[in-house]
């Protein structure tokens, strides 16, 4: 198997813009690629991650800058889009299929709730299609098992914003306070509008190349060492469904023990990680299923302030989706963007010391999930 | 069916294991797969774990809800009225664990945990039917 280098990153600002779908995606596929120092005429397949655009969404997408006239194909799996788009970009350079291929992650999401969320009529009819319910029955379940309590949800929100503030790609850059984090708007109790992330529109994309062009533009070397994804298995429970089994288990922990495996390193072997932060409770939860600790310490490793900047282990140095909103479909590829620019030693105010080890995690609707692990070359220590 | 369910603007005649009527109790229409023992709801022909066949498992007595979330804003689309209370009950026969609201509670300070629920039919707006878990007097 051939190793799969990240040679270049781009990125296109989280937020509200008037520019198309395609324009964004477009912006970042750019950046990435001349920050690889590949030619779009070096590009062997183009994999673009997007949620909810229209037809032939990843051709016009690289229409706006290239008619190199390679192969493009679309990807779309909710929230985890990214990390599919990751994981087929991954599976070409280590076979040996392909030496370079860009991954881009483009969305501009409407504002508000997220729509075609995959509920039923009788669902939306009902009161039952929105997905901050789940997200609220969640964050209450944590609350009543574990001894986290209100204000820990509200300091994972304080702890994002601060580290958003110094990202000047997040789209909510100021910082916030427990006060005002609990005095928000309930939208989903417990959870207030301070402690929900945002879908928004932006763009992220990455270059996977074989080490030899990697090592072209002379920048550290990142190996992308595992890209896992699941879908849903018999005792899961997600979003949209209505029913699952009693004591459900969720699709992103499986996600990370297949990553960590692949990858040969464990959550031990980490300096950072990139978590999906739908809303507070998930980040707390994505400690557990990402064995950052054990379940029911969720709380006390937020408290320990190991998971900040400037703690053992930060956890959304970028700001997370709390600070930078959620587009779908770019969302994984900017938690890449962020580990490869903290690997890489380039991540300014917000550079995590001695940053070697980094993992992402995605996690979406219809039970999908996807955990990857990046270290700079030389790998774990 | 009875109580207009036939005539219903959106469908949900399949959520219900006998005619609803509105404020009445009524089982919901769950299935069962006859290899794996998997539960779901709405019933499916196939069974979403292994494919296999299912057989009817109306379920709706005694539902244990431990966690509550609540809707403050009606979402587009929506019949419920807003502020409504969302639970996860837990019916323990079939083994499922069902987002229901409960009836009655605009707020979740209104529910006392853990409590006992049952199933009853609810009317939503001019011409559907859905369920909605009624807590048992006493709630447990």
């Amino acid at each position: 198997m051939n190793g799969v280098f990240v040679a270049g990153v781009g990125i296109h600002p989280f937020g509200r813009f008037p520019a198309t779908v395609s324009q964004l995606g477009a912006a970042a596929a750019q950046a990435a690629v001349a920050d690889a120092s590949v030619g779009m005429d070096e590009v062997d397949m183009t994999f673009v991650a997007n949620v909810g655009g229209d037809m032939s969404t990843g051709q016009m997408m690289i229409g706006e800058f290239s008619a190199a006239g390679g192969p493009v194909i679309t990807v779309e799996a909710a929230c985890a889009s990214s990390g599919s788009a990751l994981r087929l970009g991954w599976e070409l350079i280590r076979s040996g299929a392909a030496e370079v291929v860009l991954c881009v992650g483009a969305e501009k999401a409407p504002r508000g709730f997220i729509a075609n969320g995959g509920f039923e009529p009788w669902q939306i009819a009902g009161g039952l299609g929105v997905h901050p319910i789940y997200f609220g029955i969640w964050a209450d379940e944590l609350l009543r098992e574990t001894d986290a309590t209100a204000e820990d949800l509200a300091q994972v929100s304080v702890k994002n914003h601060r580290h958003g503030a110094l990202n000047p790609n997040a789209m909510f850059r100021d910082e916030v306070t427990v006060e005002q984090v609990l005095a928000s708007r309930m939208v989903c109790p417990p959870l207030t509008l301070l402690e929900l992330c945002a879908p928004n529109e932006g763009a992220a994309a990455a270059v996977l190349t074989s080490e030899a062009v990697a090592r072209r533009n002379g920048r550290p070397l990142v190996e992308l060492k595992a890209v896992s994804i699941v879908s849903r298995g018999a005792t899961d429970w997600f979003s949209p469904s209505v029913a699952g089994p009693i004591g459900a288990t969720r699709p992103s922990a499986r996600a990370a023990r297949l990553a960590y495996e692949t990858a040969g390193i464990g959550p031990e072997d980490l300096d950072l990680v990139e978590c999906q932060d739908t809303d507070s409770a998930s980040e707390l939860y994505a400690y557990r299923d990402l064995g950052l600790c054990a379940a029911g310490d969720e709380a006390k490793l937020l408290r320990s302030g190991a998971t900040a900047l400037g703690g053992r282990l930060p956890v959304n140095s970028s700001g997370g989706l709390l600070s930078k909103g959620e587009p779908l479909g770019a969302s994984g590829l900017g938690q890449l963007h962020e580990l490869v620019v903290q690997l890489r030693g380039e991540a300014g105010e917000r550079q995590v010391d001695r940053a070697r080890v980094g993992a992402g995690q995605v996690i979406g609707a219809g039970y999908n999930a996807s955990v990857m692990v990046v270290a700079a070359a030389g790998g774990a220590r | 069916m009875a109580d207009g369910a036939g005539a219903t603007a959106i469908p949900t005649q399949h959520l219900f294991a006998g005619p609803p009527v509105d404020g009445r109790e009524v089982l919901l229409a769950g299935s069962r797969c006859v290899a794996c023992d998997a539960a779901d709801f709405p019933a499916r022909e196939r069974c979403a774990v292994c494919g296999g066949s299912t057989e009817a498992a109306p379920f709706g007595r005694a539902g244990v809800v431990r966690h509550v979330t609540a809707v403050l804003h009606s979402a587009p689309g929506s019949l419920r009225e807003a502020p409504y209370v969302v639970g996860l009950a837990e019916f323990a026969d079939v083994g499922l664990a069902v987002l229901g609201v409960l009836a009655g509670a605009t707020a979740v300070g209104d529910v006392e945990l853990p409590t006992t629920v049952d199933t009853v039919a609810t009317r939503l707006g001019d011409d559907s039917l859905t369920y909605s878990f009624a807590i048992r007097a006493g709630g447990r």
